[in-house]
């Protein structure tokens, strides 16, 4: 279970996140909407602690962490935990696609050679891209690429994976694959947060939708709930423009 | 321990054949440059024979010290000149000669090699689409040059025109093997009258650090204002 | 003009050429302590603290700054001074070389530091970001993600870097030291400097060719693992 308490964030003179509190609990699948600037981002990064938050605690399974204070270590050991997917895929440009699956388990959990090659080619073949295990990630699409940073994120085994508009930057025929396949995630039980754009996903996927917009989470509920009862203003008027008004209100 | 006394009483001594410095780097700038366009010139257009020539020509000169090539010309220069001068019938003492002109062939060596290549490679940076453009409304190929290519091929090439000017002063800083008094010949010389080699050395040095600062400073400012039309607005 | 003497020529040729490896001394040691005094400043001019970015800025420029021969002068006269006075270290006749070692690794340290620098900025920091993602600890994440990415953008300046510290390291032979260039002096002394003009062809031919033999192996190097990890997609699957 994720639990993440009170984070507050600024930039400069700019608050980006006011007061967020969140929690995930085992086998979930929360996906965050919300305009751009809304924050949703930068509270996955908070959490992964790829900013640091000014404010704010976080309790991952059994260990609690202050976001702002933690330490080099708990942090390390925290992101053993979890398993980030991101939006720019970041795969590691000078290894093969194999040895990218690999790295997490052999580098940071010693896990034996052989064991994590095994994995990792399952991992692979799972999100089909298998036939690609020697090639480096400048030869591949995008597409593939996302589909071996889902396999990085998803061999590690962790207690949640948080996914970063993980198809905002794949040309948009390929964005119903990526998301076949994170579904897949979805069905294997994995604990998921998922910040994205793409309604109908999470209308099919989720357990639970959460809106934030400024800062703030403006409303969270079941998928059902906030697309077709929203009970905010704010939430009714982000809807308003991303939804078609003939699929909403049913 | 150091003698900071004579330190400051020299400095003034020592910084006053800062004017030589300048002469030395201005001198073999004027020879450098007008050389360097020439040869950009014979590279770009492939030439056959000079180019090459000139490519044996730079490769040499990228390849081997600054020092060696100075003590080249300065043994091999004042026999040429002399033959040369005999030849034309004029009767000048080869030794009447100041030395100063074989430091300004021998540092304009180096300087014309590394100018050369940075010409060449601005000018080609620039986008064919510019020459296109500028034939499309009507101009010729010299016009093409002159008023758009070379114009930002030079602002392109000014940030190592920079450094080609810098490295030239420190080069200078050498001349004292051709018995030209500079800086640091100066330096050198105080430094033997009073044994305090040290103390001279280091009052060179913040001459040296002092003035290329500035130098480097108002290359800058000359870089901002000549690339101000390459700012995105 | 007297003929030129080609047999004087190859004596000089042979006779200089095992001197190299007194050259190769001391463009590695400056090379390499020039890396390290590097990666000190670029870490300084990195840091968070603008006091430190501050002092990273002012070793770079100060170094920039100077003609080799003077640092190397202040060198030679004043460390010895200095390392007698503090630590009652008494430098010998046969560590020149030790001079030219410090002068050109605080020299080379200015201009690695750029290099770093840029390099390591030129690796998107998406990178790092993903490694530690996976657990990396950070200095991992920079050692087997981020400095081979990097690597390929600074090798052609590191070329540069070991041409030019051989082509610098002749001003050696000013305060004595018997390098290429050092030993090709003396050796040319000793015939009374008659015959320098074939000495400095003997000399040319020593350096020439090795600069170039640095400025091809560099560029096949870049070549080498630009192939490996850039190569492009042949079809889009």
């Amino acid at each position: 279970m994720l639990e993440i308490r009170n984070v507050k964030k600024n930039f400069k003179n700019l608050e980006v996140l006011k007061d967020v509190s969140l929690v995930v609990e085992d086998g979930e699948v929360v996906v965050i909407l919300g305009p751009s600037g809304s924050g949703k981002t930068t509270l996955l990064r908070c959490i992964s602690f790829l900013e640091r938050a000014d404010e704010g605690s976080m309790k991952l399974g059994d260990t609690e962490v202050n976001l702002k204070r933690a330490t080099k270590r708990q942090i390390n050991e925290l992101r053993k935990n979890m398993a980030f997917v991101f939006q720019n895929y970041n795969l590691f440009a000078n290894k093969t696609v194999l040895e990218n699956v690999m790295e997490g388990l052999t580098v940071a959990r010693k896990v034996p050679k052989k064991e994590a090659e095994e994995r990792a080619l399952e991992a692979l073949e799972w999100v089909g891209v298998l036939n690609k295990k020697d090639a480096y990630p400048s030869e591949l699409s995008g597409g593939q690429q996302q589909r071996v940073g889902i396999a990085r994120a998803v061999v590690l085994n962790p207690e949640v994976i948080l996914f970063d508009e993980p198809t905002s930057a794949l040309d948009p025929e390929l964005v119903g694959d990526i998301l076949d396949v994170i579904k897949n995630v979805a069905k294997k039980g994995i604990t998921m947060v998922v910040v994205t754009h793409e309604m109908s996903f999470a209308q099919e996927v989720a357990s639970k939708v959460v809106f934030m917009d400024g800062g703030v989470v403006v409303e969270s509920g079941t998928p059902n709930q906030i697309f077709f009862y929203p009970k905010e203003e704010r939430t009714k008027k982000f809807l308003e423009r991303i939804i078609p008004q003939d699929q909403y209100y049913i | 321990m150091l003698d900071t006394k004579l330190m400051a009483d020299n400095f003034i001594n020592i910084a006053a054949f800062l004017p030589v410095t300048i002469k030395l780097t201005i001198g073999a700038l004027l020879i450098a440059f007008p050389v360097s366009f020439l040869f950009a010139f014979t590279q770009l257009k492939r030439i056959p024979i000079v180019s090459q020539l000139v490519r044996l020509y730079l490769s040499i000169i990228r390849g081997t010290p600054v020092l060696l090539q100075m003590f080249t010309v300065y043994a091999l220069i004042p026999f040429w000149l002399n033959d040369l001068l005999t030849a034309m019938g004029k009767d000048i003492d080869i030794y009447d000669v100041d030395p100063i002109w074989y430091a300004y062939f021998a540092i304009s060596l180096s300087a014309t090699a590394f100018l050369t290549e940075a010409i060449r490679s601005a000018i080609l940076s620039i986008d064919e689409g510019q020459k296109e453009a500028g034939y499309m409304v009507g101009m010729s190929k010299w016009q093409v040059y002159r008023e758009i290519i070379i114009p930002q091929a030079m602002a392109v090439a000014l940030p190592i025109f920079g450094n080609v000017i810098v490295d030239v002063i420190k080069s200078t800083s050498l001349a004292f093997t051709m018995s030209v008094t500079e800086v640091m010949g100066r330096a050198k010389i105080i430094g033997g009258m009073t044994t305090k080699y040290l103390e001279m050395y280091i009052d060179a040095f913040f001459v040296y650090v002092i003035f290329i600062v500035l130098v480097e400073l108002v290359i800058k400012r000359v870089e901002k204002s000549v690339t101000k039309y390459r700012k995105v607005h | 003009m007297r003929g030129f003497r080609w047999d004087i020529f190859i004596e000089f040729f042979v006779k200089v050429l095992p001197y190299l490896y007194v050259t190769a001394i001391y463009v590695v040691s400056s090379v390499f302590f020039g890396f390290l005094i590097g990666l000190c400043v670029a870490m300084l001019r990195l840091s968070k603290r603008k006091v430190l970015r501050l002092i990273g800025s002012l070793y770079v420029t100060i170094l920039r700054s100077v003609p080799s021969v003077v640092l190397l002068f202040i060198i030679y006269y004043g460390l010895p001074m200095w390392l007698r006075s503090s630590f009652g270290i008494v430098m010998g006749d046969t560590d020149t070389i030790i001079y030219v070692i410090v002068t050109f690794s605080l020299i080379l340290g200015s201009s690695m530091s750029e290099i770093i620098r840029t390099s390591y900025l030129s690796v998107p920091h998406g990178q790092y970001e993903a490694a530690v993602m996976v657990g990396l600890k950070p200095t991992q994440a920079i050692l087997r993600i981020v400095f081979p990415q990097g690597f390929i953008v600074a090798l052609p300046n590191l070329g540069n870097i070991f041409i030019f510290m051989m082509k610098e390291g002749a001003l050696a032979y000013t305060i004595g030291l018997h390098d290429v260039l050092g030993r090709g002096m003396y050796l040319g002394g000793l015939k009374a400097n008659i015959y320098n003009l074939e000495l400095y062809l003997a000399l040319a031919l020593i350096y020439w060719p090795c600069t170039m033999i640095l400025d091809k192996v560099f560029k096949i190097w870049e070549k080498k693992l630009r192939s490996k990890y850039l190569r492009q997609r042949e079809k889009a699957c």
